[in-house]
C-alpha cells in the first residue's frame, strides 16, 4: 500500500499483518519473486505493482547458485538474477528503494550460504536497516538455526520456519516453539513449482499442524491459481505464490511492460480470491 | 602427547558434527528421512546378520580383500620409500565405490525402500550403485552431469546395461555438483519410497559417517596387510580427494596411529592460480553446500563457483566435512596435483607397472612419486589405488592431443 496515499498506514510485523487481515475478512497473500529477475529495475517495479494490487507480504528471493529446493521455474529465475550480478547488497538496495513509498512487509528468502558468507550478525543488521521484516532460510532446519535465530532476535526480525508433510508432530512442536513468526507449510513433498491440483493429503496435514500450534499458517509450494486459494482459505491464514508469478516473467522476457501488466492483473485476481 | 586427545571414533557427535563441520543443512522435508536413516543405520550396523550379509558379498561378489601390492619398479627407480598400492582397482566394477553401495543398498532393502537414486561424477559410483541394484533387484536411477556423460561415456553404457536409468543433468556446470543438486531434488520429491545412496563422504549427516564406515574396510585391510608385509606401520598414506570417500576409507583406521602421516591430494586442474581447479581445502573457504558445513569453492558473495579437473570424479566444489576437520586439526595434510601431472603419473604407472589407474587416482600417484624419493629406503607409503583407468582413455587421449597441439 502506498504510504503517501493511505493515512495512518503503519508498518506491521508479519504476524500482526496476517492477524489484521484475518480480522478484516481475508487470508494473506504472499508473493515470491527472485530479486533481480528479469533485471533489477523491473524487479522493483514488480514489487511496487504487487503491493498496489493486493499482495500482503512480499517474499524477496536472494539468488543462489545451487537452489536444491527449487523446481525448474525458480532455478531459471535464479540464473537470470545471477547473470545480472545480483548479490545481497543488490537485494537490500531493492528493499530500501521500495521502502521509500511502500509499507508492505518483506521477507528475505534464501539459502544459507550467502547469509553465512556475509556474516550472520552483519547481514541481519543490514536487512533490518534496509527495512525488511523477516527472514526465511530454506535449507536451515531448527537443528542448525541457533546462530541465525540469535542474530535475527538481536535485530527484532522474524525468522520463518518451514513445516513439511513429512514433519513428525514432535518436530512440528519444536518448530512452533522456536518460531516468532508465521509457519510456512510446504504443501507437497517436493520442490517449488506450479501444480494443477492440490495434494489430496494437504487438508489432513493442515488439520494435523493446527493441533500442534496456534501460530498463523501460510501454505506454499504448488499454489498457483485462484481455485487453489478458494479451496484453501477456510483452513489457513495465508497462501504463498511464487512459480506462477515467475512464469509470467519467463514467458514475457522480451516485453517488460507486459510482465508488469500481467503480474498486476494476476496479483489482483489472487487477492480477490483471498477474501472470505 | 597432546592434552586433549581426540577420539576419532566418537565423531561425528550427536549433531552430526566433526568439530564445527558437517551437520544437516537441508530443508525440513528431508529432516525426518535423515533421522529415519540414522536411526535405522545405528540399529542395523551392529546386527550380526547385516554384518555377515555385507562381508559375504564383499568377499564373494566384490573380491575382497583387495591386495596390498608393492610397486617394485617404481620404488627402485625413485630410490626412496617403498610404494605400496592398495588395489581397489581390482574390486568388482573397478573402484572402491562398491564397498559403500553394497552396505547402503542392503540397508535400503531392510528399510523397505524399493527405489534407489544416486549421483555420479566419473560414473564409478553410478556403476557401483547400478551393479548392486541389479544384484538385489532394486529400481535404480542415476543422475549424471551432461558433461560427464560425454567424457565418461563408457560408464554410461555400463550403467544402462546393468538396467539403470541414467538421467543427464543439464543445469549449472553439468558436472557432479549439479548431479547432486538434481538427486537431492528427486529425493525431496520421492522421499517416502526412495533411498538416496550418496557416493562420497559428503552431504548431510548421517551420510558422511555411513559412507566412511563402509569405506573404512580399505584402511582396516591395509593396516593388517602392511603389518604382515613390513612388520610395522607405514610412514605415509596418500589418497586423492574429491568428496573424499576413498581417502577417508584408507585414513580412518590409522588416525589414532600418531606416527602415520597422511596426505590428501586434491585436483589442481589447470593450476591453483588459474582459478580452474577443484582444490577445495587447498584453495577454498568455509561454507555450506549440499547439506554440510565444510570447505567449499565460492566467490565473495557465497555463490558456489564452477570447478575444473581433467578427472570427472574430482570435479566437485565441496569436500567431506571430516576432511575439513582433519585439515584444521592438522592430522591430515592436503595438497594439490594438476591435470598435467596426473596424466603424467597415469602414463608412468601404465608403462612401468602395468597398471592403468583412474585419472582421479593418478593425482595421488603423482604425489607419491614426488615424496617417495625424499624418503628413506626403510620407510613405506601406502597409496590408495582407488580405481582403474579404462573409463578415462578418451579423456586422456584428448588431453594429450590438446597439449601437444598447444
Amino acid at each position: 500500500m502506498l504510504l503517501s496515499k493511505k493515512i495512518g498506514q503503519i508498518r506491521m510485523k508479519l504476524v500482526d499483518k496476517i492477524k489484521s487481515n484475518n480480522k478484516s475478512g481475508k487470508i494473506s497473500f504472499v508473493s515470491y519473486i527472485t530479486a533481480g529477475d528479469p533485471d533489477i529495475k523491473t524487479s522493483l517495479n514488480i514489487m511496487k505493482k504487487l503491493a498496489e494490487n493486493g499482495t500482503d507480504i512480499i517474499e524477496l528471493g536472494v539468488p543462489f547458485s545451487d537452489p536444491i529446493s527449487d523446481g525448474p521455474t525458480i532455478q531459471k529465475a535464479t540464473e537470470r538474477a545471477l547473470s545480472n550480478k545480483v548479490d545481497m547488497k543488490t537485494v537490500l538496495d531493492l528493499v530500501k528503494k521500495f521502502r521509500k513509498n511502500y509499507s508492505t512487509p518483506i521477507v528475505i528468502f534464501g539459502y544459507y550460504n550467502p547469509f553465512l558468507k556475509f556474516g550472520l550478525n552483519k547481514i541481519m543488521k543490514n536487512i533490518k536497516d534496509a527495512g525488511a521484516d523477516g527472514v526465511l532460510v530454506v535449507d536451515l532446519p531448527p537443528e542448525e538455526a541457533e546462530e541465525i535465530q540469535e542474530a535475527v532476535n538481536k535485530q527484532n526480525l522474524e525468522l520463518v520456519y518451514l513445516v513439511a508433510p513429512t514433519s513428525t508432530n514432535k518436530r512440528i512442536q519444536t518448530i512452533a516453539k522456536l518460531s516468532n513468526s508465521f509457519i510456512y507449510l510446504v504443501s507437497v513433498t517436493g520442490v517449488t513449482g506450479t501444480r494443477t491440483t492440490l495434494d489430496s493429503n494437504l487438508t489432513p496435514f493442515i488439520k494435523r499442524l493446527k493441533k500442534q500450534t496456534k501460530r498463523p499458517i501460510c501454505v506454499g509450494f504448488g499454489i498457483s491459481t485462484p481455485k487453489h486459494v478458494l479451496e484453501l482459505k477456510k483452513n489457513v491464514d495465508g497462501i504463498v505464490i511464487g512459480s506462477a508469478i515467475i512464469k509470467i516473467i519467463e514467458e514475457n522476457l522480451k516485453n517488460k511492460k507486459e510482465i508488469i501488466k500481467k503480474i498486476s492483473k494476476f496479483s489482483k485476481k489472487i487477492s480477490e480470491a483471498t477474501k472470505i | 602427547m597432546k592434552k586433549n586427545k581426540v577420539t576419532f571414533s566418537s565423531l561425528p557427535d550427536s549433531n552430526g558434527r566433526f568439530g564445527d563441520y558437517g551437520g544437516k543443512f537441508v530443508s525440513e522435508t528431508l529432516m525426518p528421512a535423515l533421522d529415519e536413516l540414522e536411526k535405522n543405520y545405528k540399529k542395523i550396523k551392529n546386527n550380526n546378520k547385516f554384518k555377515k550379509d555385507v562381508s559375504k558379498l564383499l568377499k564373494d561378489f566384490v573380491g575382497r580383500p583387495t591386495p596390498l601390492y608393492l610397486a617394485e619398479r617404481t620404488t627402485k627407480a625413485l630410490g626412496g620409500a617403498k610404494i605400496y598400492l592398495k588395489r581397489e582397482d581390482l574390486a568388482h566394477t573397478g573402484a572402491h565405490k562398491i564397498n559403500n553401495t553394497i552396505g547402503q543398498a542392503i540397508l535400503a532393502k531392510l528399510m523397505g525402500k524399493k527405489r534407489i537414486i544416486a549421483e555420479t561424477g566419473a560414473g564409478q559410483h553410478g556403476v557401483a550403485t547400478a551393479t548392486v541394484c541389479a544384484l538385489l533387484g532394486l529400481d535404480c536411477e542415476i543422475y549424471m552431469g551432461a558433461t560427464d556423460t560425454v567424457r565418461q561415456s563408457v560408464n554410461v553404457q555400463r550403467m544402462e546395461l546393468l538396467g539403470a536409468k541414467v538421467i543427464p543433468v543439464t543445469s549449472g556446470s553439468q558436472t557432479l555438483k549439479d548431479a547432486l543438486n538434481e538427486a537431492l531434488r528427486d529425493w525431496v520429491t520421492n522421499v517416502r519410497d526412495t533411498f538416496y545412496i550418496i557416493g562420497s563422504v559428503a552431504g548431510p549427516h548421517p551420510y558422511p559417517m555411513i559412507v566412511r564406515d563402509f569405506q573404512s574396510i580399505i584402511g582396516k585391510e591395509s593396516r593388517n596387510q602392511i603389518l604382515k608385509l613390513e612388520g610395522k606401520l607405514p610412514d605415509l598414506l596418500i589418497a586423492c580427494v574429491g568428496g573424499g570417500s576413498n581417502a577417508i576409507g584408507l585414513f580412518h583406521p590409522f588416525l589414532k596411529d600418531e606416527s602415520v602421516k597422511m596426505i590428501g591430494v586434491e585436483a589442481g586442474g589447470s593450476g591453483i592460480k588459474s582459478g580452474q581447479h577443484s582444490a577445495t581445502i587447498v584453495a577454498g573457504s568455509v561454507g555450506v553446500l549440499h547439506g554440510s558445513k565444510t570447505y567449499i569453492l565460492q566467490d565473495k558473495q557465497g555463490q558456489v563457483i564452477e570447478t575444473h579437473s581433467v578427472s570427472a570424479g574430482l570435479d566437485y566444489p565441496g569436500v567431506g566435512p571430516e576432511h575439513s576437520y582433519l585439515n584444521d586439526i592438522k592430522r591430515v595434510e592436503y595438497k594439490s596435483v594438476n591435470d598435467f601431472e596426473a596424466v603424467k603419473a597415469l602414463q608412468y604407472f601404465s608403462e612401468k607397472e602395468g597398471i592403468i589407474a583412474a585419472l582421479e587416482t593418478s593425482h595421488a600417484l603423482f604425489y607419491a612419486m614426488k615424496v617417495a624419493k625424499k624418503m628413506k629406503k626403510n620407510q613405506s607409503i601406502i597409496v590408495n589405488l582407488s580405481g582403474r583407468g579404462d573409463k578415462d582413455l578418451q579423456s586422456v587421449n584428448a588431453f594429450i592431443k590438446k597439449n601437444r597441439s598447444n
